[in-house]
């Protein structure tokens, strides 16, 4: 099929002549939102061009004719949409990792469940496998309070964000984790501008930012956002060491990043307090400045400045933080 | 004049990203900069532009958000992010090498 074919057959009637070019459209996507925003864009599209055409004295059909015709081949179209619309969210590279750290904690629960029946009677050994399964079941459960309490803050975020005008995407508000895995962040004050400095691990697999390290909370980042995990008894499947045992290879790089303080101009959504330090700091989902980071590798520094600016506000995100560290190195 | 479609399919982001560097746009509007700009030669099969923007949505090279347009309906707005503005920047440099090299080379048989 090249351009669309409306029926022909029957008398013109545009809206489900309408509805039935959209569905053409979009039938190879599979979200039903973003199927249902699609065809909104394209309605928009057809209704702009058939204004045009009537506006030259075309009949309401023959404006939509028209239109169609200029949209191209339907087939093709919707194929590109399948293909854009369609793809995983979740990297390979991290449902690999989501996979190990499954396998892990399932076989190691499976082997305490074995050993607990096997050495029941045996005092020192019971106790050495309790205390490791409550370690392992603490971990777990903070991993998940914190995972839903990051979804209750996005939730507020964008509330924010809708109430006040702001355009924010759900892959795009990563930043807040920043400062809480940031190793020792400290204030410093230089040509009368103060900063937040903070310098942290950052781990990375082809060039792309995996995780950020710190020492009592890592972050990992994904294209659907950045989790902020505290690792309570130094148990954690992603401190330094352990990240040489992941299937992708790995290289840790320290980044540091001088976050202005003196520039707020939006109100903070959050408060998070750092247990290292007994202070409370700012964390900011519109990073009210633009980032400026050094990324260093043996003697080379090279500065990333990241974020762009919208009514004198500087909005940034890890995303392109990460994009531009691959940019910088050449894997684009 | 037309051009080959391929021509004009390997340069659209380019397109998109130097259009929507000076102006957030919506799609229509935004092919209507285009063929206005090139004096129609790129007249592309408009609905190729909307998995194109999506597609630079998803690199993170754009951001779109909803808003009303002068006529008061509501749109699908396009912007350039700040790894667009990068992009932007790298291509232009590709596209001057590219040009430049392909003028010499058929600039040497005329």
């Amino acid at each position: 099929m090249a351009a669309y074919d409306r029926n022909s057959v029957q008398d013109f009637e545009f809206n489900r002549e309408l509805r039935r070019l959209t569905r053409a459209l979009t039938a190879s996507i599979r979200d039903k939102k973003q199927k249902s925003e699609v065809a909104r864009e394209y309605e928009d599209h057809i209704y702009d061009a058939m204004q045009n055409y009537m506006l030259g004295g075309m009949t309401e059909e023959d404006a939509f004719s028209a239109a169609c015709e200029d949209l191209g081949d339907i087939d093709e179209i919707a194929v590109m949409l399948g293909d854009i619309h369609n793809q995983d969210k979740i990297p390979a590279d991290v449902r690999r990792e989501n996979i190990l750290r499954w396998s892990i904690i399932g076989v190691v629960s499976v082997t305490l469940y074995g050993l607990l029946l096997w050495a029941w009677d045996i005092f020192v050994l019971q106790m050495t496998i309790l205390i490791v399964g409550i370690i392992l079941a603490v971990n777990l459960i903070i991993l998940s309070l914190a995972y839903h309490k990051r979804r209750r803050a996005m939730k507020s975020i964008r509330k924010y964000a809708k109430e006040n005008g702001y355009q924010i995407q759900a892959n795009r508000t990563v930043y807040t984790s920043i400062l809480y895995a940031a190793d020792k962040p400290s204030v410093i004050l230089e040509n009368d501008t103060q900063y937040i400095k903070v310098r942290f691990l950052a781990t990375l697999h082809k060039n792309r930012v995996l995780h950020f390290l710190g020492r009592n909370v890592y972050t990992t980042a994904t294209q659907s956002g950045m989790l902020a995990m505290p690792t309570p008894l130094g148990v954690g499947f992603h401190s330094a060491a352990w990240m040489r045992f992941m299937p992708m290879k790995t290289r840790l790089v320290e980044i540091s990043e001088e976050i202005p303080i003196d520039a707020v101009t939006l109100p903070t959504l959050e408060r998070r307090h750092d247990p290292r330090d007994k202070e409370v700091h700012e964390v900011l989902i519109f990073n009210p400045a633009p980032m400026r980071a050094f990324y260093r590798e043996g003697t080379t520094e090279v500065e990333l400045l990241g974020g762009e600016q919208k009514d004198g506000v500087w909005l940034h995100d890890i995303i392109s933080f990460g994009t531009m560290l691959r940019k910088l190195k050449g894997d684009f | 004049m037309t051009i080959n479609k391929e021509l004009t399919k390997g340069s659209m982001a380019l397109l998109v990203l130097s259009v929507l560097a000076e102006e957030e746009m919506y799609g229509y509007q935004m092919i209507g900069e285009i063929n206005r700009r090139s004096n129609n030669v790129f007249r592309m099969k408009e609905g190729t532009l909307y998995p194109i923007l999506h597609a630079m949505v998803a690199e993170g090279l754009l951001e779109s958000y909803d808003a009303k347009s002068e006529t008061g309906r509501d749109r699908k707005y396009y912007r350039i992010t700040a790894t667009g503005s990068l992009q932007l920047k790298v291509r232009r440099e590709e596209w001057q090498v590219f040009t430049g090299a392909v003028n010499r080379v058929i600039g040497e048989g005329m």
